[in-house]
């Protein structure tokens, strides 16, 4: 639990080594490769050149491949089963970087992105024949071949009129003016009527008039050979087997199904190329040689020394100048108990390299307050049981693996502080025993009737949460002089012994003449005179003063005001919003308690064969609601004491995280090796 | 009967009635708006990416919580009364207009930070629009809001049960 030391490493190796070493940086994955400062002026610096991207497109094109692969899988193939849940093959790293597989899984991929151009064709090609049949469906009662053209003699005109047209009307005015006319009706839809108007070349610019008035509108019916009817068949025919050719395809895709956990596999292996690629870009080129400059952790540092020896390489690590760390990347180390808070501090930013690591400190208050609010042993073994079953089955990564672990610890703490406060899915054990007319059965802290004898609850939220309220506020006390003797801690650390006395220490005295002022108040007990303990307030009133050393002049008097001001609000406000403490844990009994009266109400009549199973329809669907509810209030809550009041005291943030070439894998986990 | 003669004869259970009444039903109006304006977004979202569903639809449930606090004071309120033991009937005056004022809390915290919390969740589903992998942040800020509800419910409660 602290922030590992890095060091400066700058290598020069000869650029035939290159692919090895890299290999070999990527295996041990303790090296993070930067950008190396160049000195411009420098003409041999200005010299050296970049490496070619060249192998990095080609990785990335790989990786797209496979993905676009995979999601067509997804798309088209057989629905996976397992979901999240599914755990991951577990493989040797020569087993991920082996070529053949990685080339046959690629073939494959080619192949299935053909198949996904080829069903998005078909779809297009379906388009197409849809909307062709549609034009083509008005048509359908006319059995005059759609390609049908003028002649010198007779006209052919095909066309549409408004569907309020009077085609009766339109004949009988055609007939007016020449008897050489014909108007065959082809149907209609909804806003137009089809027709094809026949008529001699004498008669058609009287027809022509005619038609004017009516609205008649030409219709393209160019590149149509037949009747519409013909044309309609075919058309269906070939729908038809456009739906064989893509089920058939759909079908080649999922013939493909076998084959996911080798493309999964593949598309891993495709991003450490690509990782490895994108350091190598960053290194600097001269003919024969590269240059390397990155981090790696101080205790590292042997072990790649000593692999190092095996290259033609040059190289020098140093410590990091006070000025660089800012962007000296950042790495906590952690046990098993800590690490897991990880992921609540990369949330919030990680701490600076000249910062504290706060898993450490965060962890009990943590694990502690989230049991608190959560507070129930029923819910707490839940949780507990629920995150190991992940854990074991899938050994989630990241950060969400941190979280899981992180919520065993919390529900374990649950199930603790639960059973001693009473909480066993709120007060199921009253309720249910009520409804059957049982006696209450007597479970020390946990179920305790009247007269029975065994040790109660240690705290009753439901019976007295005033007693709860002030324990919350002490315990939040408690954090907030955790963070003082850190923030006191690095103060000194950093050589500024007397501005920790003045800045934290201050407060610790007046902290201690309240409680000691409080104390005799109330007569709990009687150390140090009544008149003696004012004079420890005043001292720590005194040092206050102290709070201006740095100002000048009229300064010093509003940043002592400021001091105070600042530090009255601030530590009590703080202290005040630990009361979110006592307020969680309410709330989860109370909605939980709720539930248990409302299912055992229409049970209390009944024969238990008829009130149980009624009971606990409604206790299951109201507990698991509640549970939901609250784990992710608690988690927020719990979070945001550590964030907003803990870290506030003393935390340096701003860390940049330590991102080494490595292995990391999504779909498979690697086999260590020795 | 007339309604003063109504009043005079149940003034107790009235007012206690409605106290429970305010405290569901404003809650749950706060929670039906919320989810529904969270829910409004979301299904614009769904329209482009149907996959990401199971995120629209926490976000838009974490609205939904005030209904259930409402709920709880009402029912409460109610097994204060005696309502479910047969007593309602002996409630007094007194106790009857201590009951509305406790109410009051969880009906109007839970009626506007429902809809507050509504518009957090339809903003934190542009969140899972652009960062899919951020969205929990989304869900932090949201639960931010919720403990004002929480606040509603704990003052109500602490007025109901040791009240009278």
């Amino acid at each position: 639990m602290s922030i590992v030391k890095m060091k400066r490493l700058r290598l020069i190796g000869m650029q035939a080594e290159r692919g090895a070493l890299l290999k070999l940086l990527q295996h041990m994955g303790c090296v993070e490769i930067d950008e190396p400062a160049v000195e411009k002026d420098d003409p041999v610096w200005a010299g050296l050149t970049r490496p070619d991207t060249e192998a990095l497109g080609r990785a990335r094109e790989q990786r797209d491949r496979l993905e676009g692969a995979l999601k067509t899988l997804k798309k088209y193939g057989p629905k996976q089963k397992g979901g999240l849940l599914r755990p991951r093959p577990v493989i040797t790293e020569g087993e991920l970087f082996d070529d053949g597989a990685y080339d046959s899984a690629l073939a494959g991929a080619g192949r299935l992105v053909e198949l996904e151009r080829q069903i998005a064709a078909l779809y297009a090609e379906q388009n197409k024949l849809r909307t062709q049949r549609l034009s083509l469906a008005p048509w359908l009662g006319l059995d005059l071949p759609l390609e049908t053209a003028s002649t010198p003699e007779v006209a052919v005109l095909f066309g549409t009129v408004a569907g309020t047209a009077d085609l009766d009307a339109l004949e009988r005015a055609l007939a007016e003016k020449s008897e050489l006319t014909q108007v065959l009706r082809a149907g209609s839809d909804a806003q137009l009527q089809y027709l094809v108007l026949i008529c001699h070349r004498s008669a058609e610019a009287d027809c022509q008039e005619v038609l004017k008035d009516f609205g008649f509108s030409r219709s393209a019916l160019r590149g149509w050979t037949g009747t519409a009817a013909e044309n309609d068949r075919r058309l269906s025919q070939e729908m038809a087997q456009s739906e064989q050719a893509l089920a058939d395809t759909v079908a080649q895709v999922a013939a493909f199904a076998p084959q996911r956990g080798a493309l999964e596999q593949a598309l891993d292996r495709s991003s450490q190329e690509i990782s490895r690629e994108e350091a190598r870009c960053r290194l600097l080129d001269s003919g024969t040689a590269f240059f390397l400059d990155g981090w790696v952790p101080a205790p590292e540092e042997e072990r790649l020394l000593q692999r190092l020896r095996a290259f033609t390489c040059c190289w020098e690590t140093e410590d990091p100048l006070p000025e660089d760390y800012p962007q000296v990347p950042v790495k906590l180390k952690g046990n098993v108990l800590t690490e897991p808070l990880t992921t609540i501090t990369e949330m919030y930013s990680l701490p600076a390299y000249d910062g504290v690591d706060p898993n450490g400190l965060m962890m009990p208050f943590y694990v502690f307050f989230f049991g608190f609010m959560f507070a129930d042993l029923g819910y707490g073994l839940i949780l507990a049981g629920a995150c190991l079953f992940i854990q074991c089955r899938v050994h989630p990564k990241g950060g969400f693996g941190q979280l899981i672990r992180l919520m065993i610890m919390c529900g374990i703490s649950s199930a603790v502080i639960g059973f001693l406060t009473g909480g066993f899915f709120s007060d199921f054990l009253v309720q249910f025993t009520g409804m059957l007319g049982l006696p209450q059965p007597v479970i020390p802290f946990l179920s305790v009737p009247d007269g029975s004898g065994v040790p109660g609850p240690l705290l009753n939220v439901m019976g007295d949460p005033m007693t709860v309220l002030v324990f919350s506020l002490a315990v939040g006390f408690v954090q907030i002089v955790v963070a003082m003797a850190v923030k006191f801690w690095m103060l000194c650390r950093d050589g500024q012994v007397w501005d920790a006395i003045w800045d934290v220490g201050t407060w610790w005295v007046i902290f201690l003449g309240i409680a000691l002022f409080a104390l005799n108040l109330t007569g709990v007990t009687s150390f140090g005179s009544a008149g003696g303990v004012p004079v420890v307030l005043i001292a720590g009133c005194l040092m206050l003063l102290a709070q201006g050393r740095s100002a000048k002049g009229f300064g010093r008097i509003t940043a002592v005001i400021g001091a105070v001001y600042n530090g009255v609000t601030g530590y009590f406000g703080d202290i005040l919003s630990y009361s979110r403490l006592m307020v969680m844990m309410l709330a989860g009994s109370v909605i939980g308690q709720v539930f248990n009266i409302l299912a055992a109400m229409p049970g209390g009549g009944l024969p238990p064969a008829v009130g149980i199973p009624i009971f606990f329809l409604i206790f299951l669907i109201g507990h698991a609601f509640n549970i939901g509810l609250n784990v992710i209030g608690t988690y927020v809550h719990t979070s945001r004491l550590q964030y907003l009041e803990f870290f506030k005291q003393f935390y340096k943030e701003g860390g940049r995280p330590w991102r080494p070439l490595n292995i990391t894998t999504k779909f498979v986990d690697i086999k260590e090796e020795q | 009967m007339t309604f003063a003669e109504f009043l005079i004869n149940n003034a107790g259970p009235f007012f206690g009635f409605l106290g429970a009444a305010l405290a569901a039903g404003l809650a749950c109006v706060g929670s039906a708006k919320g989810t529904g304006i969270a829910g409004e977004a979301g299904a614009g979202l769904l329209a482009e990416d149907p996959s990401q569903f199971s995120k629209c639809m926490i976000l838009q449930v974490i609205p939904g919580t005030q209904g259930l606090y409402g709920l709880v004071i009402g029912f409460l309120a109610l097994m204060k009364m005696g309502l479910f033991n047969g007593t309602v009937a002996q409630l007094s005056v007194d106790n009857g207009l201590l009951i509305l004022a406790a109410c009051l809390p969880m009906a109007l915290g839970g009626l506007l930070s429902g809809i507050a919390q509504g518009r957090v969740a339809a903003a934190s589903i542009n969140i899972v629009a652009k960062n899919p992998n951020d969205w929990s942040k989304g869900m932090v800020l949201c639960i931010i809001v919720e403990f004002y509800a929480i606040l509603s419910l704990l003052i109500s409660f602490l007025m109901i049960m040791f009240g009278f």
